[in-house]
């Protein structure tokens, strides 16, 4: 029997455009669900302190604070990521003599390590409202890791309607971790540092 | 500054390097009269041997000693610029005494020339703090030993030790005023190291700092200086005056003397 060119013709054009539209409405695969990022807050120089403490002959603490820094975080359990940088050079404890020797070569040496930096790498629950930050902090030239205990302090809306939000942070490094181990006769080792920011997002 | 400041200040800058400059001068000393080959008919050269083992070793190792005390132990690569210093010392310590092993080929002056050349040109163009430092070291050691070098060997004695260890006292009170306590400690200690090692000399008048021991200690002045310079408030115009101009008058009281000398 002789097949017909028209049925053929036929058939070939039902199965071409049933495959064209089979084809065409599979269209790519869905992607998985991502959790999209938290939206990070640009820290607010003018509201926010970063100040630190160390032990004077064992008697008794003097303050200090960087008046210069910037950077981002977010506050988001698990997600939260902070990402800071000090301005060295900024350091300020209220006495012109005592800020030279600190930026000196004695201490923060400035003029060669003009940053203190830290950068977030992961995040977890910790205590009550606190939220327990890991990551790199790099001081005088030499990165450590570093875990900090970040409290939120609020949220709210601030000028212009931009939200605004705060957290406060205070945790204790060794300066000779970081190279700056001098004068252990009358400075102790361990320094305080209490990071307390304001950001803001629009 | 608070009296135990002071105090570790004095200790380490002064007292233990001062003690530790006059015990290693002499049994360094004393040590190469034992391993130099007994019955010597060269008495001269015998002499002139030790008095190179005891000035070449003991500033070293008590500038090294002293770093390691202020810094902690010596890292490579340099944790930071503090801890090229060591390093340099014992690069100048190889560039004074290649000269003295060789001198049928490399003159005394060439290491210096060669140096002073890369650290102008380094210092010309290359514009980081750090390769800064380095290269404003280089230039000034270069400098200072093309200065001295020449004048060393023949004059020995208070002519070469005294005014460099002004030099580096001066330094170490420039390095105060203008910011760096630590820097200022290794000028002051180098300047007490080369007073143990000038007071061993006036008994033993043979003793001199040639070749690798002054290299050591010119290269010394250059480190605190171009550090000081480049990361604290030393202008530099200054630690350029006092890095050339202390090699520059010594060599000019050394010139004097030895005229004086030819003269009588």
């Amino acid at each position: 029997m002789r097949a017909c060119p028209v049925c053929i013709v036929a058939v070939a054009g039902a199965l071409g455009l049933g495959g064209f539209a089979f084809l065409g409405g599979a269209g790519p695969a869905p992607a998985p669900a991502v959790a999209a990022a938290p939206e990070a807050f640009t820290v607010d120089n003018v509201h926010s302190s970063v100040i630190f403490r160390i032990k004077h002959n064992n008697v008794s603490y003097f303050y200090g604070r960087f008046n210069t820094f910037s950077g981002s975080f977010a506050i988001d359990g698990e997600s939260t990521t902070l990402d800071i940088t000090v301005d060295a050079a900024s350091v300020d404890t209220a006495n012109e003599g005592r800020d030279k020797h600190v930026k000196s070569q004695d201490f923060f040496s400035v003029k060669e390590f003009p940053t203190v930096a830290f950068k977030s790498a992961s995040a977890k629950k910790g205590a009550g409202e606190a939220i327990e930050v890991s990551g790199n902090l790099t001081f005088h030239g030499v990165t450590k890791p570093v875990t900090v205990a970040v409290t939120p302090t609020g949220q709210g809306t601030g000028r212009g309607g931009a939200t605004v939000a705060g957290f406060e942070t205070t945790f204790t490094i060794k300066r000779s971790d970081f190279g700056m181990g001098g004068m252990t006769g009358s400075l102790s080792d361990e320094v305080a540092i209490t990071v307390s920011l304001q950001g803001s997002r629009k | 500054m608070d009296p135990q400041t002071a105090l570790q200040l004095l200790l380490l800058g002064v007292v233990l390097p001062l003690a530790a400059s006059l015990a290693s001068t002499a049994v360094c000393w004393w040590t190469a009269r034992g391993i130099l080959p007994v019955g010597d008919r060269r008495d001269g050269l015998r002499d002139r041997r030790r008095a190179m083992l005891a000035a070449i070793l003991s500033p070293l190792a008590v500038l090294v000693g002293v770093q390691v005390a202020l810094f902690g132990a010596l890292t490579f690569p340099p944790q930071n610029a503090l801890h090229q210093i060591p390093l340099m010392l014992i690069a100048a310590f190889v560039l004074g005494l290649v000269p003295a092993l060789l001198p049928r080929f490399i003159p005394a002056w060439a290491p210096a020339a060669i140096a002073f050349v890369a650290g102008l040109w380094w210092w010309l163009f290359v514009k980081t703090p750090r390769h800064e430092a380095l290269a404003t070291a280089t230039l000034l050691w270069g400098a200072g030993m093309l200065l001295t070098t020449p004048h060393a060997r023949p004059i020995r004695g208070w002519t070469l030790m005294v005014p460099l260890g002004f030099t580096l006292a001066g330094a170490a009170v420039l390095l105060v005023a203008t910011g760096s306590l630590k820097l200022a400690q290794l000028a002051g200690a180098a300047a007490v190291t080369l007073l143990g090692i000038f007071a061993v000399s006036l008994t033993r008048p043979r003793l001199v700092i040639a070749g690798p021991g002054l290299s050591v200690f010119v290269a010394m002045l250059a480190a605190t200086l171009s550090q000081g310079a480049a990361f604290g408030d030393t202008p530099k115009e200054l630690a350029l005056a006092v890095g050339i101009g202390g090699p520059a008058i010594a060599d000019a009281l050394t010139r004097w003397r030895s005229a004086s000398a030819l003269s009588r």
